[in-house]
């Protein structure tokens, strides 16, 4: 074989590994872009749930998988329901009320949210950054 | 449920198709490589086929005959070469010494430092350039001798001597031409091989001739010898090949000779005539006369094989001494080898010795002018401070100092003109302390004497024979010393916490502080 394919057979090997090294990098970043998001939506990234629970929110990858000339992953923001509120707000309805006493039971109305756009956010940010991490792996594979 | 809202997912996918698509180029790109095509590259070739066919000349004349001769001819004049070219390196190198001892005379006795870093290294070369020089010419003297002794020692007449000494020289020299350039041409070494082939043929040849000469006058002496006994023999029905095997020793007796003498006795016996009695009794009488002749030959044969086998190894200890002749002509081969490297070395050493003299001629002249400027500049403000004035005089030898020794430590004119300004306008001192501090602003003085290697090139020069030129390559300038990179200093201000004296981690950020409190981005997994 000559020297001139060998080379090019070099490079071949090396952009086929620029999938799953590229969706490995993106992942990671994505779930650095949420958790980003998340800070800036709600203080200090986390909700404020039943009992003072707090609520993280936060970004989770399922495993490459194939497909059809390549490979994807998959990030969901979990947990989904304060993903939702905080991206698209919510309706008006009724909470109850947090006090102690005969009435603790008593609900009372809330106005609702208007939302933030939270995913979106990180959905924008990542479809920026994204296509950066691959186009650095082409560099320097090429 | 929420967890499958799409709303809430990104899924991110990597097509590669350019993976194949390389697959596919690098094989095609295969086939056409594995295809070799030819690139023809238009170019006049002719000047280096011309020197091509004048080096194939030079070598097929070197496997000449005639070359030998001219070879020769021509080791004879460059003996008188060598001789002249010791004589003047022995010159040499005493100049050098001279040289350098007058100089330590100058620095008042102290060593002037050039002797030790030049000088004395150039005169180790010259001596032993000198010594090569004698040795080169003493191989050629003793060569010849050697041969025509070689020769004596082989019994051969004094003609046959001569020629065999003369091709035994002959041979030497060229085995020591095609030696000497051996690294540097390999045809040349291939017909010294081929040379020193032919020679131990010739001597291989001798040696058989002589063994063969013995043969051949042993067996004629034999049959000088034992011809009458043999054909004696013969008479009396005995075999010659029995006969010529009894007398050498082969066998211990002869088949058929009791035989034939009980035959002739009974023959005698049978005869009742008295006449034909006694015919058969001078029969039986010769025939052990004969006997007896045959048994005396065989043992004269018996003490003259002692004799030959003396001979036999006399003629070993010949061939023995050829094959010394041999050796010391391979030793010769690499003296002279040895010797050519010495007199390149010795060539380049003059050439340094010649190049640190200019330099320090150079050196001297520049010091004698920056003296004669600070002597007079000094008799100057002597003479102002005397007189309490400058005299037109005085400036005029002022302007002249200034200019010569900003001439000889090549200062820009400008600084040489606002020196002869600052004189000019009474301010000596300051045109001293102005030009002297330009001078030193030159940096000190040196002469840089570098003994560097050279590349000896062989040229083929001359229709009329093979002449070796060892070709120097033209002196090089010593390369200066790289100059001092000027010291910087950089303050580094260590963050707070840090631990240490890594500078290094410090500075590129990689270091782990004490915590989130101080802000800093490079803090990763820090505790809380």
């Amino acid at each position: 074989m000559g020297r001139a394919a060998i080379e090019l057979r070099q490079v071949a090997a090396d952009v086929a590994k620029i999938p799953d090294a590229g969706l490995f990098a993106a992942a990671k970043l994505v779930k650095r872009v949420a958790d980003d998001a998340a800070r800036a939506t709600v203080s200090g990234g986390d909700m404020s749930g039943k009992h003072r629970r707090p609520i993280k929110l936060r970004a989770r990858d399922k495993s490459i998988r194939p497909i059809d000339h390549g490979r994807a992953i998959l990030i969901t923001g979990v947990p989904a329901g304060p993903w939702v509120w905080v991206t698209s707000g919510t309706a008006p309805h009724t909470i109850r009320r947090r006090k102690r006493g005969p009435m603790r039971k008593m609900t009372v109305h809330h106005p609702g949210t208007r939302g933030r756009d939270a995913w979106t956010i990180v959905i924008d940010r990542s479809t920026e950054l994204v296509p950066l991490i691959f186009r650095d792996l082409v560099d320097r594979a090429i | 449920m929420a967890g499958n809202d799409p709303k809430i997912q990104i899924d991110i996918t990597a097509r590669d198709e350019a993976t194949d698509k390389l697959e596919d180029v690098a094989a095609t790109v295969d086939k056409l490589e594995e295809a070799s095509p030819e690139v023809t590259v238009g170019a006049d070739t002719s000047a280096a086929e011309t020197g091509l066919r004048d080096v194939a000349d030079a070598a097929g004349r070197l496997s000449h005959d005639d070359t030998e001769l001219v070879i020769k001819a021509q080791i004879d004049q460059a003996k008188g070469q060598l001789k002249e070219l010791q004589s003047q390196l022995e010159a040499t190198g005493d100049k050098a010494i001279d040289t350098s001892e007058k100089l330590d005379k100058v620095d008042g006795g102290g060593g002037s430092g050039l002797r030790g870093n030049a000088i004395a290294d150039l005169t180790g070369p010259l001596g032993d350039a000198s010594g090569a020089a004698s040795d080169f010419a003493g191989v050629f003297d003793g060569l010849g001798d050697a041969a025509e002794a070689a020769a004596g020692k082989l019994g051969l007449s004094e003609d046959i001597a001569g020629k065999l000494g003369s091709a035994l020289g002959g041979l030497g020299v060229a085995v020591a031409a095609g030696a000497a350039i051996w690294t540097l041409w390999s045809q040349h070494a291939e017909a010294a091989r081929k040379k020193a082939r032919e020679l131990a043929e010739a001597q291989a040849a001798v040696g058989e001739a002589i063994r063969d000469g013995n043969r051949e006058a042993a067996l004629s002496n034999f049959h000088k010898a034992y011809d009458e006994a043999i054909a004696a023999a013969e008479k009396f029905g005995l075999k010659q090949q029995d006969v010529i095997g009894f007398i050498t020793g082969e066998t211990e007796a002869l088949p058929g000779l009791t035989d034939k003498y009980n035959e002739l006795k009974t023959a005698r016996d049978n005869t009742a005539d008295p006449r034909m009695r006694g015919l058969a009794d001078e029969r039986i009488k010769a025939f052990e006369d004969e006997t007896a002749a045959l048994e005396t030959n065989r043992q004269k044969y018996k003490d003259s094989t002692a004799a030959a086998g003396d001979k036999k190894d006399a003629e070993d200890k010949l061939a023995r001494q050829l094959g010394f002749t041999e050796d010391a002509q391979k030793d010769t081969t690499k003296a002279v080898g040895d010797s050519v490297a010495k007199l390149d070395a010795a060539k380049q050493s003059t050439l340094d010795l010649e190049d640190g003299y200019r330099r320090l001629q150079d050196r001297l002249s520049t010091t004698r002018a920056i003296e004669d400027f600070q002597t007079a500049m000094q008799e100057a403000q002597t003479a102002i401070h005397d007189k309490s004035e400058d005299t037109k005089v005085d400036l005029r030898g002022v302007e002249d100092a200034i200019i010569a020794a900003g001439e000889a430590a090549k200062l820009n004119p400008i600084d040489v003109q606002t020196a002869i300004q600052k004189a000019d306008q009474g301010d000596i001192d300051g045109a001293y302390l102005f030009l002297q501090q330009k001078i030193n602003e030159k940096g000190p003085l040196t002469v840089p004497v570098t003994l560097h290697a050279t590349i000896p090139k062989l040229v083929i020069a001359g229709r009329g024979g093979t002449q070796m030129v060892i070709e120097l390559d033209p002196t090089k300038a010593a390369a200066p010393p790289p100059a001092a990179a000027a010291p910087s200093h950089v303050t580094i201000n260590m963050p707070a916490g840090s631990r240490g004296v890594d500078v290094v981690r410090q500075v590129a950020g990689q270091a782990r502080r004490s915590g989130r409190r101080f802000g800093a981005p490079v803090v990763s997994y820090a505790r809380r």
